[in-house]
């Protein structure tokens, strides 16, 4: 139901929000409902606000997911965790 | 954060391997798969990556109750239109909710049932405008100090987090939102319990899960349905679909979260403390399926001014005729968005109900699993090309 | 002229003010020689050979956009209607409706772009008109134009020759100039690289011809964008088109705010591109002549005429899977899901 795609902190500004590009451009997005947000972070945005933040962690375990849990038949074959480390 | 690339859940070496894997998945059943996702967003991303035509004859992705267009209830649609056509009004709403018919009669323009929209009332003077975001409205409020702002507040609790955020912090007294927002997790939970229901899998929402988290889906494995969160980008679509397969092939359904980098179980915390603070849940409508308790969002406490049924109560008690069918006569909407029943199963889809000449509100929203079908062409047959 | 700035009612009464404007303005930015002579109408040579006509009325918000204006889009898009029926432009009519108080300085612009714009294409303005609304009852300026093309005899462009196993050609990069200007609409206000593609064409498909002379089918990109030319091209006919979306050259504006406003880029709108379908054993000639021709540097194959489905336009995504491509119903309009 809700288009949102992430985009890259430039910088932050007054009233709750930050910069992001967009393209060659620049957008405001409101940042009031995220914690600690930080010029470079990724945030997923949502008819200007954004959603949540992607953490490197969560970004890495959710490809390690897709690639180890999805495409191996055991969860914990070493190949496949070989694989996702590519 | 150097490395996270948002354009690998786009590539079509982990597509191409994924198809093959629910491929492999599809041989262990003998029965027709069932999927249903409820977000509209999956339908209109399956739609533009052609994801269907990637599947096996034996997995089906259906749309569920997951377009916030489709299900407002027309006395929203209505209420905009009263107001849009009073003088004092700017109407302000996201471009998606502007031509879907409510239960207003458009007499003597097209033939059939049709109803009244905000574009009709646009074309009869009324100032609407369409908005990208809900600070774009109170935007418009500030700089239009003499005029009534109204926006029309459709959507789920995704969208709904933005104005609950927006009042918090203060918006301008011209400023004031129909209250049309959803709240998806009670309405799936009325799925598995309708007579005909027979889906194997959900694919449950991306971005309002962001928001709500996962765990209020937890007892919808207990109907062996299985579950999986997704995103959006065609890996993340079929990274749920595969999911959900192997949850079914291992006789294991549970509730997995395939789009982790967004979705933490218990949601965005600080979204939900706003959201609460300036809504409350309450019974709500929803278009030609039932009224559902708790599955809206209503202003509380001091945050009531912002509404229009306060602000405006006075026009609002005086409306205009009204259809006492919701959905126009033979629209089969309701049955299509639970699932009971397909586009091509009604009578006037592609006939008398085009794009261009939506005759229920499926055929409006570029979610619509109705519109989804006309124009991605997702009849039951994939589209054979001979060169 | 210079005695007001702003448009008054009387220069559309067809007195003095009205001369005063087609003198000092319109007949001395123009210089045409049928112009200056201010007949009711301009008698023309006819070179012989069939003629083709065609009418397009403009107006845009805002009128100056970035890569453009309105004046530039009035004769770029009739010069661009003419030529894609392999006719050479030579004349343009252009009738004005002005709307009272519009500044004369803005008016002057637009038209001195007009000039700037037939000069680029070689063409000549030789007969025009003016009216003046009441305050209110026009947004700023609407222009007409109308022009005359000759087309050079043995030409066979139309959907009627076009045949399965044809290749479909862009001339370069999809949907700038919606995307382009929806970045300027009210409240949105970004400032991109991303520039309108606004253009004379009639250079561009000169050179094309000259190389390949038996294209079969020639359309310019417009409102609708790639979507609707597709459409057009195949509807009714036993033949469908294939695009393969990951071939059609995108700025990488237009797929980042598409993507972000959710709107489809092969539905956005051009004004100096051109789609055309060529016979195999031209396909290299007329690509290589887009690539010599400043206009197409990003031209590209980006599809091909297939059997079947009939009448219809599909696109074959980067996956190997297919969908319909509609024809375009609406405006395009942000979304939220
Ligand atoms: S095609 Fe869909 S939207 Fe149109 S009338 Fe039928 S069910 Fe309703």
């Amino acid at each position: 139901m809700c288009l949102a795609i992430p985009y890259q902190v430039i910088d932050l500004q007054e009233n709750d929000s930050c910069r992001i590009r967009v393209g060659s451009g620049v957008q405001n997005c409101f940042i009031g409902l995220i914690d600690s947000v930080k010029p470079g972070d990724w945030l997923v945005v949502h008819a200007g606000f954004a959603v949540e933040k992607i953490s490197p962690e969560d970004a890495r375990e959710n490809l390690e997911l897709i690639n180890r849990y999805i495409f191996a038949k055991d969860p914990a074959d070493k190949d496949a965790k070989a694989e996702s480390s590519e | 954060m150097k490395n996270f690339s948002p354009d690998i859940y786009k590539d079509p070496t982990l597509v191409a391997r994924l198809k093959q894997r629910i491929a492999e998945l599809a041989q262990e059943f003998k029965e027709p798969v069932k999927i249903m996702h409820i977000c509209g967003t999956h339908e209109h991303e399956m739609g533009r990556y052609g994801l269907r035509d990637l599947l096996p004859d034996n997995v089906e992705v259906l749309a569920g109750p997951g377009c916030p267009v489709c299900v407002c209830d027309t006395e929203y649609i209505d209420q905009a239109i009263q107001l849009a056509l009073s003088p004092e009004v700017i109407l302000t709403s996201f471009g998606d909710m502007l031509a879907v018919p409510g239960s207003i009669p458009l007499k003597g323009e097209r033939k059939g049932d049709v109803r009244m929209s905000l574009l009709d009332a646009k074309a009869r003077g009324g100032d609407v405008r369409a908005v990208y975001s809900v600070f774009d409205a109170a935007k418009l409020a500030q700089a239009n100090p003499k005029k009534q702002v109204v926006f029309f507040s459709a959507g789920f609790e995704t969208t709904v987090v933005a104005v609950a955020a927006l009042l918090k912090r203060g918006a301008p007294d011209n400023f004031f939102i129909i209250e049309a927002n959803y709240f998806t997790p009670p309405a799936t939970h009325l799925l598995p319990e309708l007579e005909g229901f027979d889906v194997n899998g959900f694919l449950l929402p991306g971005h309002a899960s962001a928001i709500t988290g996962i765990r209020i889906y937890e007892h919808l494995p207990d109907y062996g349905i299985a579950c999986a969160s997704a995103g959006f980008d065609p890996v993340d679509v079929l990274a749920g679909i595969a999911s959900v397969l192997r949850q079914l092939v291992e006789n294991k359904p549970g509730l997995e979260n395939t789009y982790g980098r967004v979705i933490q179980y218990d949601g965005n915390r600080k979204a939900l403390a706003e959201l609460d603070e300036v809504f409350a849940r309450s019974s709500k409508r929803w278009r030609g399926i039932a009224d559902i308790p708790e599955s809206g969002f209503q202003l509380k406490g001091k945050y009531r001014r912002y509404s229009t049924e306060e602000r405006f109560a006075e026009v609002l008690a005086d409306p205009p005729e009204r259809s006492v069918n919701e959905h126009p006569k033979g629209c089969r909407c309701a049955e299509i968005t639970l699932g009971l029943a397909r586009p091509d199963d009604c009578p006037v889809f592609d006939k008398l109900c085009t794009p261009d000449n939506p005759y229920g509100p499926c055929m409006v929203s570029h979610e619509g699993t109705c519109r989804a079908w006309y124009i991605y062409g997702m009849g039951k047959e994939r589209i054979h090309v001979e060169v | 002229m210079s005695r007001y700035e702003r448009i008054r009612m009387s220069h559309g009464s067809g007195g003095k003010l009205t001369l005063e404007l087609i003198e000092d303005l319109f007949a001395a930015t123009f210089a045409s020689a049928p112009l200056k002579e201010l007949c009711d109408a301009a008698v023309l040579d006819n070179p012989g050979g069939r003629l083709a006509f065609a009418t397009d009325s403009h107006s845009i918000k805002p009128l100056f956009f970035p890569g453009g204006d309105i004046g530039r889009l009035a004769v770029a898009g009739t010069v661009n209607d003419l030529s894609v029926m392999g006719a050479k432009p030579v004349y343009l009519s252009s009738a004005f409706i002005l709307e009272e108080g519009f500044p004369i300085a803005e008016l002057t612009k637009i038209v001195r772009s007009m000039k700037a714009t037939a000069d680029e294409a070689g063409i000549e303005i030789v007969t025009g008109d003016t009216k003046v609304v009441e305050k209110g009852k026009g947004d700023g300026i609407f222009i007409n134009t109308t022009g005359l093309g000759f087309i050079p005899d043995g030409l066979k462009i139309g959907p009627q020759h076009v045949r399965p196993g044809d290749v479909l050609l862009v001339s370069g990069s999809i949907g700038d100039h919606g995307i382009a200007v929806m970045s300027q609409r009210e409240g949105f206000e970004i400032t991109l690289e991303l520039k309108s593609d606004v253009a004379p064409l009639n250079g561009l498909i000169e050179t094309v011809l000259a190389a390949a002379p038996n294209i079969r089918f020639m359309r310019d990109v417009t409102r609708g964008g790639l979507a609707a030319v597709a459409n057009e091209m195949v509807m009714r006919k036993p033949f469908g088109v294939r695009i393969f979306d990951a071939k059609v050259p995108l700025h990488h504006d237009v797929v980042e705010y598409s993507e972000m406003l959710g709107i489809d880029p092969l539905l956005s709108a051009n004004e100096g591109k051109v789609v055309l379908a060529a016979p195999p054993n031209e396909v290299e000639a007329a690509l290589a002549a887009m690539h010599s021709h400043p206009l197409g540097q990003q031209a590209a194959i980006v599809g091909d005429v297939v059997k079947k489905p009939e009448g219809r336009a599909i696109v074959e995504t980067a996956y190997g899977s297919r969908r319909m491509l509609e024809m375009p119903i609406e405006e395009q309009l942000p979304r939220i899901c």
